[in-house]
């Protein structure tokens, strides 16, 4: 099997705090020659499956596990670095992973590699997905038992209300609104604990997306200059808006000199398809497909304080001076994603509120399977394509 | 296949039975019926009732395949009642009360009418190998041979009555049972079950002061179960409703020491959603006023059916039970309630087409089964007795499909699962109910109905042409835009009625009128019951998967700890099988299909 071209990742696989040993986890090509540079052995000495205990760079005196390309959990050549669980050893290990050319692992990313090789099915991404992220939110239980006894109560209805007096399709319907009510009671607990999809800033350079980027950080946490190319490196901050927390990205403009094309290029690699684009431009030109394409995209006119002319339809106009747009900005970023638990109960709300007009109009039936889609999107959501990428996203660093 | 008419010979003559010889017939067969009574032949051992909740959706099918039940329903109906009206189309359940003796008439007329020879007699035992069957022996001694047999003795087979403390074989009341023929299939290897069913008893109408009792009314909308009946006004009786009392409800319970139920003569199970009275008021002591349906047994009929008093208490608590109830103080019982024990195959005993595990041309319906009903007996007697037909002329023998029957649903579930208590058919059984509704029967038998070569050639003809309507009324749909939608789309939404739709189509008859009513259903339920068929397939293509390369189900991710201990001790050797075991539920099967699903990926964790 020839390893999947990526670049080489590590992370703590074990809680932080004190322990008796705590593990690093480091995986991509040249994760065993990193190891045997820091742990001064001859090159090849961690090439394949072994163990060699000794010293690393001073820090600790460790235990390393190699496993080599097609063998190992991710797929990928990947070392396993047991050092002591005193509080810092496990961080000073990382950090000279991360000087040797290592970059931190994004949650979840072990094993999405290992999804990616073909070492996992998603199924079993899913599995670990749910075992790892926990226990069930309080009230999801009760939410399907209850809507457990609104099927119940509706085959019963069906079956037997009109001669047998078992079952009734009032309480049936008494039960899909308390229902609907503990759905969206979910949904808006699940949407306080979520974190949004990430929002880019993008476009042309020196269109304004630094001072935008800072309005909304409310700190000047980019390099704001006039001078075209400024923001190469593309910053990140998590931010609370609303009460639920964004990750908001400052990008490179388009159309700039080399530096600033190979930074943007960057950032589009590290995108995913949840995540929303700010596009802002005082011209008002139309992005270029690749960037937004299927994309949740606002389409942000900017320095309207500076630039004349009309806005044009489907832009919002937008001052960092004057704070003009910065509200429609600010609702855009907190908008719920398409696939969050929160969704999932929003959608199962919706389907029980569905529920109940078909049996306020009389067809229990199709009531009654409403009320099993419900009940199964809070079972099967997790099951979508899409979802693989969501249950990756919510997971433990290295598991 | 010889020149000559392959003969198919139907042991039993109940509603099973009856449709048994018939499709046999229909099929260009020759047909003989063994029943011990020739007098009573399709005779309602129970309620005077056909149809129901997705019982008379089947009674549409079974009409819709070319069988009796509807056609000599709808011309004995007493009373015309469509349940469930406001519950949904899906659901609604064309039910009529009947007049039981000219029902026994009508279906005995129509086995003359196809020839087919009636023979009392009581069957004691199959000659031939299992492999194939040369002849069925009688108690009178003589032999019929056959190519093809049909055993449909229902509660005959080795049934056993009781009331009190008194039992005696029997299959019904008055009737004598066959444990010659039970006994010759257990040696034959197959293996029964018993269970258990009963009945209540019946009062003179003059006795009961109806006067005093809540009248059940038939529903306005008239129809009919038959494609072929003629619409017209049939003189209508009327149903009675009363409850019981407490007293009635002690009385029971204080007697309970002599019931066959509770004194552990009857080991057989029975049927959960026909209890005993008995079992009502002991499993729902905090319940009072149980529904009591008073239901005429015929047109000017003397005597009334009690309808929710299945009991088989002693004669004397009979009485004084049904004396209890309001307006029964000097009511007569003309026959008793009693129970009866019956023997029935066991799961794994009969396949999809209803042969017999390992023989060349023995078939099953009815109760031996594990069914209960007239509706379920009869569907799964048409089956039996066509397929029976069909090999005898080496042609094809046919599977009805789940997601298009309740006939296919009832069919999958016997074979599947198997029956823990006396099967009925519920609307909740179809995952795709929102399709399998009373209006489109014809459309969905279609497919069934060429497979079993069962219908006259005057149906056949007259389907083709609602077929061609339904033709023009969908191409209509699609054609026609309304705001830029078509008909179709627009049916979709769902404040819009098949009213709503026909006022943009021309006027036309009823028969497009109610064809039009089921394209916009269709239209409606379109999302629904694609994803019920979507979900079937996908779990269809498990079902035959070996689960033997699963050594340790304990490390099976999300399965209970009930499931683990069960398919231990049983080590099923395929998803279906495992499918049929009762601890295994629906979530289980989950787990094992994502657990079988991994299995192909080799993989480490470390």
């Amino acid at each position: 099997m020839t390893c999947p071209e990526s670049d080489l990742i590590a992370a703590a696989a074990t809680p932080p705090g004190a322990s008796a040993v705590a593990v690093v986890r480091l995986s991509g090509p040249g994760a065993s020659e990193l190891v045997e540079d820091l742990m001064d052995l001859p090159r090849g000495r961690l090439k394949g499956m072994r163990r060699k205990v000794g010293d690393f760079a001073g820090v600790d005196r460790l235990v390393a596990l190699s496993w080599p390309c097609g063998a190992s959990y991710t797929g990928e050549e990947m070392v396993d670095l047991m050092c002591h669980g005193t509080p810092g050893t496990a961080e000073a290990v990382m950090d000279l992973l991360i000087e040797g050319g290592a970059r931190p692992a994004l949650p979840g990313e072990f094993t999405r590699r290992a999804w990616q090789a073909g070492r996992i099915t998603a199924l079993d991404v899913l599995m670990l997905s749910a075992r790892y992220s926990g226990s069930k939110p309080e009230g999801r239980k009760e939410l399907e038992e209850r809507l457990e006894a609104l099927l119940v109560e509706a085959e019963a209805a069906i079956e037997f209300e009109e001669e047998h007096d078992a079952g009734s399709a009032g309480a049936f319907t008494a039960l899909l609104m308390s229902s609907r009510e503990a759905a969206e009671e979910l949904a808006r607990t699940a949407e306080g604990m979520e974190l949004l999809p990430r929002a880019y800033i993008m476009g042309p350079v020196n269109s304004g997306k630094s001072t935008l980027f800072n309005a909304l950080v409310e700190e000047r946490a980019a390099v704001v200059s006039s001078e075209p190319g400024t923001t190469r490196d593309g910053a990140e901050r998590t931010i609370e808006i609303n009460g639920r927390m964004v990750r908001l990205c400052d990008t490179a403009g388009t159309g700039g000199d080399r530096l600033d094309t190979e930074a943007l290029q960057i950032a589009l690699g590290g995108m995913k398809p949840a995540d929303r684009v700010i596009w802002m431009d005082r011209k008002q030109e139309d992005p270029p497909g690749s960037m937004v394409e299927r994309r949740e995209t606002l389409l942000v006119a900017s320095q309207r304080d500076r630039e004349d002319g009309e806005t044009r339809a489907g832009w919002l106009p937008l001052s960092a001076v004057t704070g003009e747009g910065l509200k429609e900005v600010r609702e855009f970023l907190a908008r719920p994603g398409e696939e969050t638990p929160s969704s999932s109960y929003r959608k199962t709300a919706a389907q029980l509120e569905r529920a109940g007009k078909a049996a306020e109009a009389g067809d229990l039936a199709l009531a009654s399977e409403m009320a099993k889609a419900a009940l199964e999107e809070l079972n099967v959501n997790l099951r979508s394509g899409e979802a693989v990428e969501r249950a990756l996203e919510t997971f433990c660093v290295g598991k | 296949m010889s020149s000559r008419k392959p003969l198919i010979v139907v042991i039993g003559g109940g509603h099973a039975g009856v449709e048994a010889a018939l499709a046999a017939a229909a099929k260009g067969a020759r047909s003989i019926l063994v029943t011990p009574d020739p007098g009573k032949i399709a005779l309602m051992s129970c309620n005077p009732s056909i149809g129901g909740i997705a019982k008379g959706t089947l009674v549409r099918e079974i009409d819709a395949l070319g069988g009796s039940m509807g056609l000599s329903a709808d011309l004995t109906a007493v009373q015309f009642r469509m349940l469930n009206m406001k519950k949904g189309p899906a659901v609604w359940g064309p039910r009529v009360q009947t007049d039981v003796r000219q029902y026994c008439a009508q279906q005995k007329r129509r086995l003359e009418e196809a020839s087919v020879e009636i023979v009392p007699g009581i069957a004691k035992r199959l000659c031939g190998s299992n492999e194939k069957i040369e002849s069925v022996l009688l108690e009178d001694g003589s032999e019929i041979k056959g190519d093809g047999f049909v055993i449909a003795a229902g509660t005959f087979l080795g049934g056993m009555l009781h009331r009190g403390r008194r039992s005696w074989p029997g299959g019904r009341r008055g009737d004598i049972s066959s444990f010659a023929l039970e006994r010759d299939l257990r040696e034959r290897v197959f293996h029964v079950k018993r269970f258990k069913t009963g009945t209540s008893p019946r009062v003179l109408r003059r006795t009961v002061d109806v006067s005093r009792l809540e009248v059940q009314a038939p529903t306005e909308l008239d129809f009919r179960f038959s494609a072929l009946s003629r619409r017209g006004t049939a003189s209508t009786e009327k149903c009675w409703i009363t409850r019981t009392t407490e007293e009635a409800e002690d009385t029971v319970r204080a007697n309970l020491k002599d019931s066959p139920l509770y004194t552990g003569r009857i080991t057989g199970k029975g049927p959960r959603y026909c209890p005993s009275f008995e079992d009502k008021v002991t499993r729902f002591p905090e319940r009072t006023g149980h529904p009591i349906h008073l239901e005429p047994m015929g047109r000017r009929s003397r005597v009334m059916y009690l309808n929710g008093l299945s009991t088989s208490l002693p004669e004397e608590i009979q009485e004084r039970t049904v004396r209890s109830l309001p307006g029964f103080e000097n009511a007569v019982i003309s026959a008793y309630g009693y129970s009866v024990e019956y023997s029935f195959l066991a799961r794994g005993e009969f396949a999809s087409t209803l042969r017999m595990r390992g023989t060349g041309n023995l078939y099953a319906a009815g109760q031996i089964l594990g069914t209960s009903g007239y509706e379920e007996a009869a569907a799964a007697g048409l089956l039996a007795g066509a397929n029976a037909a069909s090999a005898a002329m080496g042609e094809e023998e046919a599977v009805p499909d789940r997601m298009k029957s309740y006939l296919g649903v009832m069919i999958d579930d016997l074979v599947s699962r198997g029956a823990e208590e006396p099967y009925r058919l519920f609307s909740s059984r179809a995952e795709n109910r929102l399709y399998l509704r009373q209006d489109n029967a014809d459309e969905r038998m279609e497919q069934l109905a060429e497979a079993t070569g069962t219908r006259s050639p005057g149906r056949v003809r007259a389907y083709a042409e609602r077929k061609r309507l339904r033709g023009r009324i969908r191409n209509a749909m699609l054609s026609t835009r309304v705001d830029g939608i078509t008909l179709e789309e627009l049916s979709r939404r769902p404040e819009i009625t098949a009213d709503d739709i026909a006022a943009y189509l021309p006027a036309s008859g009823e028969e497009y009128r109610n064809l039009l009513a089921t394209e916009v259903l269709n239209a409606k339920y379109s999302g629904y019951i694609k994803r019920a068929e979507r979900r079937h397939s996908s779990r269809e293509r498990f079902r035959e998967v070996s689960l033997r390369g699963i050594e340790d189900y304990s490390k099976v991710s999300s399965l209970s700890i009930e499931a683990v201990q069960a398919l231990e001790r049983v080590m099923p050797a395929t998803v279906r099988e495992a499918e049929g075991m009762p601890a295994v539920r629906e979530a289980d099967l989950e787990a094992l299909i994502l657990h079988l699903m991994k299995a192909d990926v080799s993989r480490e964790t470390p």
